[in-house]
């Protein structure tokens, strides 16, 4: 091989090499802004459900009328109005499972988990037949999501009668949009 | 130097020059997709921050200020929280399902904000009016409604930025020194204003927006000319949704059909309740008078002329007391 062949060959050996750390530097660049953007949408969604969490013990479809309990008398009529109008409410809530429960007094073990609905209702023995409440779930890519949950003050408007209750919010990692 | 050697130095110029310019586009176009994707993030991480910000001051009732750390401007639409131009990179829009009332766009890195809930009668939304240091508001009264408008300014926190003034008293000069550093000037009539928005600028340097707002309040009813002088008849529900057209001006009508949406949705869940109320009473008495508030309900959500509106608020506000005085089960 000539001098000068060499000489060539060196540089495009040099510029192959720096770029090579070049596009290692860049994908490493970009795999971290990834993953620091993966934890910020993390990081706001909890802050969401957070504030979702003050927010629902609030909202004036679930309060009661002077606004220091959750209303267990609206969470039906609140779950046929979320049917008529599930967008809007999407919007306002996002990717969330939004659960109320009695936690006492204590309810039997075998209504713990069962979920209250017209049916239970309608049964001369609620509220001890049934012990939670769905009143809002979006999840539609089935993931595994947080959990955070709060005291509230249930109240039973048919018994005029205040429980204990907990309102708990699964949120999955996505911010609403 | 011979004709070889020319031609290696000539190559290892052009090679450089070329590897050069490309690692140079590289570099220039790496850093600017970084900036503009940095930029996209602050700006959508302030929309999310005043969004999240609303929703904790909003829990309770009374005036906040909301530190922005730096200028921002920040457009309060109908639904929508927006950060920056439309055509800067930092511009951001979402969607919020807040009951904003402002006077649109406001520019700082302070927003001061005053929340109260809406009850007509039983709580519907709460009420976010904003406002900044930049947003002048001026409530005129007249001899005849003195009392009920200083009633009603006596509400109002003090960092809202408003001032209350005689008709007798009122001069738009007075206020041209103010207006040099204001980006708007709302003026609040309780009665007819007597001057045009035409009149108003007139009297002021520079280009500052001038909104008119004569409200009735025997009517519950109000008028807004917007800064061409083009005129809106409105109408407002309760002392909160006064304050709300007070505060938005031309941004209210839109900001009041969301909170009427609202209001139908809160009515619809009490229809609903009081009709399941229903079938637990055991009272004949109960049973009469919950069946004679859920047809008051039904009633209510298909009104629309304002009469109506307050009609329907003194009846089932007065059969909400016979419950309780019979002591069923409430409507609210």
């Amino acid at each position: 091989m000539k001098k000068g062949q060499v000489h060539v060959t060196e540089t495009i050996l040099v510029v192959f090499i720096v770029l090579i750390i070049l596009i290692i530097g860049v994908v490493g660049y970009y795999r971290f802004s990834f993953e620091k953007n993966k934890s910020l949408e993390g990081e706001l969604s909890e802050r969401a459900a957070t504030i979702m969490l003050a927010k629902a013990i609030n909202l004036d479809e679930l309060a009661c009328g002077d606004g220091d309990c959750v209303d267990a008398g609206k969470f039906l009529p609140f779950r046929r109005v979320l049917g008529e109008d599930f967008g809007r409410f999407r919007s306002i809530f996002g990717r969330k499972k939004i659960v109320f429960r009695q936690i006492y007094p204590v309810l039997d073990e075998n209504v713990f988990d069962v979920e209250c609905d017209t049916a239970k209702y309608i049964q001369i023995d609620y509220p001890n037949n049934c012990g939670k409440w769905t009143v809002y779930e979006f999840n539609p890519e089935n993931e595994y999501g947080s959990k955070i949950s709060t005291i509230v003050s249930l109240y039973y408007p048919e018994f005029d009668k205040y429980v204990v209750g907990r309102l708990e919010i699964d949120h999955y990692d996505t911010i609403r949009k | 130097m011979n004709k070889k050697g020319d031609m290696n130095l000539m190559f290892k110029w052009i090679f450089g020059t070329i590897a050069g310019a490309f690692l140079l586009s590289f570099f220039v176009n790496f850093s600017i997709t970084h900036l503009e994707g940095e930029s996209l993030i602050e700006g959508n991480k302030m929309s999310v921050f005043i969004d999240d910000k609303l929703d904790a001051l909003g829990l309770g009732e009374g005036g906040n200020v909301l530190e922005l750390e730096d200028d921002f401007l920040v457009g309060f639409e109908c639904g929508s929280i927006s950060v920056g131009e439309w055509e800067d990179d930092n511009y951001a829009e979402r969607s919020t399902d807040k009951v904003i009332f402002s006077g649109g766009r406001l520019e700082g890195d302070t927003i001061n904000m005053w929340t109260q809930k809406w009850e007509f009668p039983y709580r519907i939304v709460t009420f976010n009016y904003l406002s900044n240091l930049r947003n002048y508001y001026v409530l005129v009264h007249d001899a005849g409604n003195s009392e009920d408008v200083l009633n009603l300014a006596s509400n109002i926190p003090n960092n809202m930025n408003f001032q209350t003034v005689g008709s007798s008293a009122f001069n738009p000069s007075d206020f041209s020194g103010q207006a040099k550093y204001a980006d708007k000037f709302t003026f609040v009539f309780f009665g007819s204003s007597g001057y045009t928005v035409e009149q108003i600028k007139n009297s002021f340097y520079g280009d500052v927006k001038v909104e008119i707002i004569e409200i009735n309040l025997d009517e519950n009813t109000g008028k807004i000319y917007d800064n061409y002088g083009n005129s809106e008849d409105v109408f407002y529900l309760g002392d909160e949704m006064l304050y709300g057209l007070m505060f938005s001006g031309t941004g209210y009508a839109c900001t009041k059909d969301r909170a009427m949406e609202r209001f139908r949705t809160i009515t619809q869940i009490y229809d609903y309740k009081v009709q399941r109320l229903m079938g637990k009473a055991n009272e004949p008495d109960c049973l009469n008078l919950l069946n004679e508030g859920r047809k008051m309900l039904t009633s209510f959500l298909g009104v629309s002329h304002k009469p109506e509106f307050y009609n329907y608020f003194e009846k089932i506000e007065r059969q909400n007391r016979r419950l309780r005085e019979k002591s069923c089960s409430t409507i609210y």
